[in-house]
């Protein structure tokens, strides 16, 4: 949240409503970087990322 | 009957991925854009340097020629390559979400298209207000050339002295 944003949110709530806390389900924030995809990536860090946050494979996949 | 736990994440998931493909053609755009003003700011130059224009040289014309090489310059800076996200990257999505349920690999998508059009956003930010900077430089440029070439050729015509007439008694 921007500075703006913030004192928008204080002017217009008179400070009664209190920033908006992150959704209980927001993807973590390593699983995010994991889910990067850029054009200039190489299939390296594709895969890299990818490793990252692998759960265990179901048997045969 | 138990709600869905979220229950509108493929319509915002399928929003985004719009998103996200608008802002991607918008940075292509605004490439295309700088490339053509580049080109025509090299042929404005091409053209000074070339035409009979540099017999008339001025401070006008250095000063158009100067604004210019600014605008491409600026116009260099917003063609710079840049990494621009394009996520989510399907390599992971697949590694932990294979067997998730629908709505939590959905809410990932958002999440992730939204990281991504957070950070293209700055971007584009910065694109934008180089290309600007181009333009304004180059309209500004032209201007100036223009003004101080049409002031020269101008200036020179009435200067000139009379044809001395022959024969005369």
């Amino acid at each position: 949240m921007t500075r703006l944003e913030r004192l928008i949110e204080r002017l217009v709530h008179h400070g009664e409503r209190k920033p908006s806390a992150p959704e209980e389900d927001a993807t973590p924030a390593d699983v995010l970087e994991a889910l990067e995809w850029a054009d200039t990536d190489s299939g390296d860090e594709l895969m890299e990322r990818a490793e990252k946050v692998a759960k265990k494979e179901p048997a045969g996949v | 009957m138990v709600a869905r736990r979220h229950a509108s994440a493929a319509v915002i998931a399928d929003l985004a991925r719009q998103k996200q493909e608008g802002q991607l053609q918008a940075i292509e755009s605004l490439d295309a854009k700088a490339s053509t003003l580049v080109g025509f700011a090299g042929v404005v130059l091409g053209l000074v340097f070339t035409s009979p224009a540099t017999s008339h040289w001025n401070d006008g014309l250095t000063a158009g020629v100067s604004a210019i090489l600014l605008a491409i310059l600026a116009l260099g800076i917003a063609l710079l390559p840049r990494r621009y996200k394009r996520n989510p990257n399907v390599l992971a999505l697949r590694r932990r979400y294979l067997d998730s349920d629908p709505e939590t690999t959905h809410l990932a998508i958002i999440d992730s298209i939204q990281a991504a059009l957070v950070d293209n956003a700055d971007t584009v930010r910065w694109k934008v207000r180089a290309l600007r900077v181009g333009t304004l430089f180059a309209i500004v440029g032209i201007l100036v050339m223009s003004a101080s070439l049409i002031y020269s050729v101008t200036s020179t015509t009435t200067n000139q002295p009379a044809p001395v007439k022959k024969g005369g008694s």
